[in-house]
């Protein structure tokens, strides 16, 4: 066959340039035309999506759905993440809505910072930081610190957000140092902000002039470790004031009584530490309309009277005095007692009659006394679980006497008590157990609340009865209301029931000879409620205990019934 | 004793109910209606609620009258508010376990009829069942199909990618 003549050559060439031309418009007509099925597909689906109930519902409700159900703090921004992933029109309304990009937190990614600020417009800002916390912090937010360690990141994250005061609404920030470099950026005016909360933890450096005084719209600040100058002109329209840890650089107690006396709308205040040494002698007394709460802790027991007896406060309902055993010498128990009983007592007994709680709680620093009462007349006496006492970590014995020495004397003010024997520290030895067996307390204690059994003396003590002179004594015999906690075994709670209805002689013991077995037994309260979380008995305990002993009406709370025990 | 003060409410498809004015009230809709017209016999005319769906709504109301209403400032930033934004009462959770369908109605219901403390029943329902979930289980919860582009989904990824390793 003879070789094609160039004329062949170049039609073959022609033909087949004309078959590949033809090729690529097919192939880009079928493009088209998948690209359009595809296009068609995805409106399908946004059609189909529009149908369904959900859909249904205007943008504005959605937002509102979205924002309640985001998490709070480090889940926030995932949360937003997954609904806008979800689909078309979820992740339009997400981008587009800056409320909700208004939150920032110190958790996030900095480069979502970033992008949360260009979204949110110029909506204020709602600021959340943790930083360089010491890990002895048992503070619930340590949980974001736990998810996330703050390092570059979250100075980076602070250093922007300060750069931003100008648009803070709400401000919550907890450090562990203060950074001089960002503390100056407080000193410029804020004139959004309403809350602002700062904590320091290793604090106290030089004086702050929050916001040049300029923050027209603050209406509660809670500062820790921070110093500012006490007669700022932030102070003036608040109605929610806390100063703590400030201790040396504190304000003076002339300085605490301007600060109450001066907000006219102020409800809350809060003082933990004074500048110490100081007693002014002429301080004229402040009305205080609308004052609600008054916490003066970690104060010296001679300022804590300066303070009360200059501040009248018409409708205060919530007094705590915190003493401290460390600001200074003078504050050993007994001194807290004499001034409590020569200043206090007036207000203490009065809000005794009018109160809504009386906690008395022992812990590190010593008793804490906090009374709430309310402004209306009094309702009388307090009601079972209004006078609880806590026990933490030591002795209590003569601590409790000092507390109960305000309320035994006088039988109409102490009212029934409810116990709540609480920490799983908790190690009450086993003379103080004895001490209240044989005092008062014994019989004005009506509500029983174990929230630990670790103490090994505790659960011996209260299933025990004492025997002296044919009598038969036992832990609490008033109590109706018993709450037992769930590493109490099913034997030993029903052992400790038991003994209250049906008392044999295995359930005292003997303090003194007895001559015969003839024992009257001290009368006993019944149980009208009982709380046994998690307890697991045996089939035939369970049986006993809701049909023979205390009926099922009394029980409360789920109970595993479990025949392997 | 005189008898409390009725009004008599007529659903979209006509059914009419009679009920005590102080719950129809809990309706803001309702109460300025009767404001502006003042007392009639006349049914005042719901266009926009199907009998079924006006009857869990009365139920709502009557159940809640006499409860204060809510204040209308509450912040949702703050962090009780929004703690308490996310609680529901026992007996709400129960009126509430209805059918998908029902759900939304009764929320659209409680927007038109401006029944505030209905609305957030209803929206923190819906909340409570998105909140956690991955965006794969919120779509087969609500029957969502996927209906991004390739080229969204693609942008989507990358904008998400900070939170890879979380």
């Amino acid at each position: 066959m003879s070789d094609p003549t160039p004329e062949e050559v170049r039609a073959l060439e022609s033909q087949r340039t004309k078959q590949l031309q033809q090729t690529e418009r097919s192939v880009g007509v079928m493009n088209t035309s998948l690209d359009n099925v595809a296009h068609s597909m995805i409106q399908a689906k946004r059609e189909r999506n529009a149908l369904l109930p959900i859909n249904q519902l205007p943008t504005e409700l959605l937002v509102h759905i979205f924002s309640v159900s985001i998490g709070t703090r480090s889940r926030r921004i995932y949360d937003l993440k997954a609904i806008a992933s979800v689909a078309w029109r979820w992740n339009r309304i997400i981008k587009h809505t800056p409320m909700l990009w208004a939150v920032l937190d110190s958790t996030f990614p900095i480069k979502l910072v970033h992008t949360a600020l260009q979204r949110a417009g110029d909506l204020p800002l709602t600021i959340r930081a943790c930083w360089g916390l010491e890990s002895w912090s048992t503070d619930s937010d340590m949980e974001t610190l736990r998810m996330r360690t703050p390092g570059e990141d979250g100075l980076a994250f602070l250093t922007t957000v300060f750069l931003k005061v100008a648009r803070w609404k709400h401000a919550r920030l907890k450090l562990g140092t203060s950074l001089p470099s960002l503390l100056q950026y407080l000193e410029r005016p804020a004139p959004l902000l309403e809350r602002f909360s700062l904590k320091i933890q290793q604090g106290r450096g030089p004086s702050v002039d929050l916001f040049q005084g300029h923050c027209p719209s603050l209406a509660e600040i809670d500062i820790s470790g921070l110093v500012v100058p006490w007669n700022s002109r932030i102070f003036q329209n608040l109605r929610s004031i806390s100063i703590d840890d400030v201790w040396q650089h504190g304000p003076t107690v002339e300085e605490v009584i301007r600060l109450v006396g001066s907000p006219p709308r102020l409800k809350h205040f809060y003082i933990g530490g004074l500048l110490p040494g100081t007693q002014p002698q002429d301080i004229l007394p402040v009305e205080v309309l609308h004052l609600e709460s008054l916490t003066l802790s970690d104060v010296s027991a001679t300022s804590t009277q300066h303070i009360l007896s200059r501040i009248r406060a018409p409708r205060l309902n919530k007094l705590v005095v915190e003493p401290t055993l460390y600001v200074e010498d003078e504050y050993d128990l007994s001194t807290f007692f004499d001034v409590a009983l020569s200043h206090f007592n007036p207000t203490i007994r009065s809000g005794i009659e009018r109160a809504h709680t009386l906690h008395i709680s022992i812990d590190w620093d010593g008793p804490n006394i906090s009374i709430c009462t309310r402004h209306a007349p009094g309702r009388g006496i307090p009601q079972i679980g209004d006078i609880m006492l806590d026990f933490y970590l030591k002795s209590v014995a003569e601590d409790l006497q000092l507390c109960l020495g305000l309320l035994l004397p006088s039988p109409p003010l102490c009212p029934p008590i409810s116990l709540k024997i609480t920490a799983g520290l908790n190690n009450i030895p086993e003379s103080d157990l004895h001490w209240m067996l044989e005092s008062e307390i014994n019989n004005r204690i009506t509500e029983l609340c174990l929230q630990s059994a670790h103490n090994p003396h505790l659960l011996a003590f209260l299933c025990t009865g004492r025997s002296g002179g044919g009598i038969v004594k036992w832990p609490f015999p008033r109590v109706t209301m018993l709450a037992l906690p769930r590493e109490v075994s099913g034997k030993e709670a029903l052992r400790l029931i038991r003994q209250r209805y049906a008392p044999t002689a295995e359930d005292f013991t003997r303090t003194q000879p007895a001559n015969s077995d003839d024992f009257v037994y001290e009368p006993v309260d019944r149980l009208s409620q009982l709380r046994v979380e998690d307890i697991k008995f045996s089939e035939a305990d369970y049986d006993r205990l809701v049909n023979t002993i205390v009926g099922k009406d009394i029980l409360v709370g789920d109970s595993d019934s479990d025949s392997s025990d | 004793m005189s008898a409390a003060p009725q009004v008599t409410l007529e659903s979209s498809d006509g059914e009419k109910f009679k009920v005590d004015k102080e719950v129809a009230e809990r309706s803001v809709l309702i109460k300025n209606m009767i404001e502006d017209v003042g007392e009639s016999d006349n049914p005042i005319p719901l266009p926009n609620v199907n009998a079924s769906v006006l009857k869990k709504v009365l139920e709502y109301c009557e159940h809640h009258r006499g409860d204060p209403l809510p204040a209308a400032d509450a912040d949702p930033s703050n962090d009780d508010n929004r703690k308490r934004a996310t609680e529901i009462s026992d007996w709400d959770q129960k009126f509430i376990q209805v059918d998908q369908e029902m759900l939304f109605e009764i929320i659209l219901a409680a927007n038109y009829m401006d029944i505030k403390p209905l609305l957030d029943v209803g929206c923190k329902t819906v909340a409570n069942m998105i909140k956690g979930k991955t965006p794969e289980e919120i779509r087969k919860l609500f029957n969502i199909v996927n209906d991004f582009t390739p080229e969204e989904e693609a942008q989507i990824k990358k904008e998400n990618e900070w939170a890879e390793d979380r």
